[in-house]
């Protein structure tokens, strides 16, 4: 291998890299800024909730179920055209965000909704005897009280979301997993393949590593 | 103060209705501490959260100064709750949060201005005494201060009312005991009204003036304290209220006497003023009978001395009676056992 050769490939992973990044940070803030809502509004709308509309909830629970259970790689190539609709391609990191948003967002409402049933009912019930209003229930105790736990699912769902953005590279979706189908497995260029498995590996690592002491770090109840 | 009127409260599920409260009917008057003791599954946690509508009562009336609040729209239930205070036995504190916001918590929900919220906050923490604990987190903190916390929390408001859930069930007898003085303290200082419940006879003798007693859904008895634990009538109230020392005596107990002598055993219960009185070494002196003490207890309801005493009387026929009939005529109830 040529020193040329070399630099290409260093940079072409690099470019992978902050490709997968990007594909997974933007994919997991969207599919917080629908999901959250959801968990939030299927937990309050529970039979023994908050604000309990159990006709809402069981729509909401269908929903989620459903489309957890489509698998990713279905997902992506049945939400082609809406992704061209949105981004106006269908190849390219930026394209790859929308199916991964989608994806994304039932299983963050359901992190959500796990999270938030840890908190002691109790807790609940103190607020509203001192009059919060639902909202103030869940802005104010809900969320802060299980925060560890909410930080813990952000960081499975970045994990999980980098996943599927390499899932993503079989349509042209960029990132280090693009890279690895195009070199690895269509020009079986194995060591492009091993090093894109062990860049995979290290953002897994630090993003779990930062997931983890975060939560420890905020949690005041266990310790 | 506070009037509850033909309260009924059932629990809907699939495997059947229950009925945990049944038509009861209570008043509890401003400024006094109101306790309402039964066995577990009596329906005394239901019937206080009826109190602030925590629980929506199936039939009936809670009124609160003459309103029914039954009757309240969501909004002004909240309002409502915030004069009405609730502790906990499990404490409920907001455990991401520090004593000193988890006592802010009730007056940020109330929208009071920042400032203002600090300077009460801190008067709170002076009133239960844990100013050094401020920056604290509740799982720092014991059994006891964390209730100390839970209530400072319920009176940010200054609520007219404080329920008390269980309060003290899941502390130590010591400080379970530093924590009705605190109540009792509040009570007097504020003129607080103070409903709580129990399952500790302890408890209601400590510091409640009223207690209601209530058995499977039912208001079984109401009164002062000192009636109803003086003379239960009825005989759950008598196995709550029994220390259950009296029934121990064994029958056989052999005692010290003559065999010809006639004997008669009694139990005579006195309260307040008659406490201090020698009358029984004034009726041995004076009718010439032997008196032995099989059980004798003396105790504090609330502020009232009320004692027990299980006396065997022995001695000539006549003078026995005679004593007995002296007893009667005193300050005393007496009651003669088998
Ligand atoms: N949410 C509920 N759903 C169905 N039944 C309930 C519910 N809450 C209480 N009950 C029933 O109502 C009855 C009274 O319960 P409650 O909790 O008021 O009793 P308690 O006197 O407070 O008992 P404890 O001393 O054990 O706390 C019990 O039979 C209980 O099983
Ligand atoms: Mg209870």
């Amino acid at each position: 291998m040529t020193a040329d050769v070399l630099i290409e490939y260093l940079e072409m992973l690099g470019q992978g890299t902050l490709e997968t990044i990007y594909m997974t940070m933007a994919s997991a803030l969207f599919s917080y800024i629908f999901g959250l809502p959801l968990g939030v509004i299927s937990v309050v709308s529970e039979p023994a909730g908050i604000l309990p509309n159990p006709k809402l909830h069981n729509v909401l629970d269908k929903i989620i179920n459903i489309t957890r259970s489509i698998p990713f790689i279905i997902l992506l190539i049945a939400l082609l055209p809406l992704t061209r609709l949105i981004v106006g391609t269908t190849i390219g990191p930026t394209a790859s965000i929308v199916p991964l948003t989608i994806a994304a967002i039932p299983f963050v409402a359901r992190l959500v909704e796990t999270a938030l049933k840890e908190i002691d009912y109790g807790i609940i019930e103190a607020a509203q005897s001192m009059g919060a209003t639902p909202w103030q229930i869940i802005r104010k105790v809900m969320i802060p009280e299980t925060l560890p736990s909410l930080i813990m699912g952000a960081s499975i769902t970045t994990i999980t979301l980098i996943g599927y953005s390499a899932m993503a590279g079989v349509c042209g979706g960029g990132g280090l997993g693009d890279l690895a189908i195009r070199y690895g497995y269509y020009r079986y260029e194995d060591d492009v393949m091993i090093l894109t498995i062990i860049l995979l590996v290290i953002i897994v690592q630090i993003i779990q590593s930062i997931g983890d002491y975060l939560s420890k770090r905020i949690d005041k109840k266990n310790k | 103060m506070i009037s509850i009127e033909g309260l009924t409260k059932i629990y809907r599920s699939e495997t059947g209705d229950v009925v945990a409260l049944k038509n009861v009917n209570l008043k509890v008057s401003a400024g006094e501490v109101f306790g309402i003791i039964g066995s577990s599954g009596a329906g005394k946690s239901t019937l206080i959260r009826c109190i602030n509508l925590l629980e929506k009562p199936t039939k009936g009336q809670v009124k609160i100064e003459g309103k029914d609040i039954t009757k309240l729209s969501n909004r002004e239930l909240m309002k409502l709750r915030r004069s009405l205070g609730m502790i906990f036995q499990h404490f409920n504190l907001l455990m991401q949060k520090t004593v000193n916001e988890n006592i802010a918590f009730p007056l940020q929900v109330a929208n009071v201005p920042r400032k203002q919220i600090n300077e009460r906050v801190k008067e709170l923490l002076e009133l239960v005494g844990l100013i050094d604990k401020a920056d604290y987190y509740p799982s720092q903190l014991s059994g006891g201060q964390k209730q100390r916390v839970a209530i400072a929390r319920a009176l940010a408001n200054n609520p007219k009312v404080l329920l008390c859930d269980e309060a003290t069930s899941a502390l130590d007898p010591i400080t379970s005991k530093s924590i009705l003085a605190l109540l009792k303290d509040i009570n007097k200082r504020f003129g607080l009204t103070i409903v709580l419940i129990t399952h500790q006879i302890e408890v209601i003798k400590e510091i409640c003036d009223r207690v209601a007693v209530i058995e499977k859904g039912q208001i079984i008895e109401t009164g002062n304290v000192v009636d109803v634990l003086m003379h239960p009538k009825t005989t759950s109230t008598k196995n709550l209220v029994s220390s259950g020392l009296i029934d121990k005596i064994p029958p056989d107990m052999v005692l010290w006497g003559r065999k010809q002598d006639y004997q008669r055993r009694l139990k005579v219960s006195f309260s307040g003023e008659a406490a201090m009185k020698p009358v029984i070494s004034y009726m041995v002196m004076e009718y010439q009978v032997y008196a032995n003490i099989l059980f004798a207890d003396i105790n504090y309801l609330k502020d009232t001395m009320v004692g027990e005493l299980v006396l065997e009387l022995s001695g000539e026929r006549n003078a026995v009676e005679q004593s007995i009939r002296f007893l009667r005529e005193q300050d005393l109830v007496i009651e003669e056992l088998g």
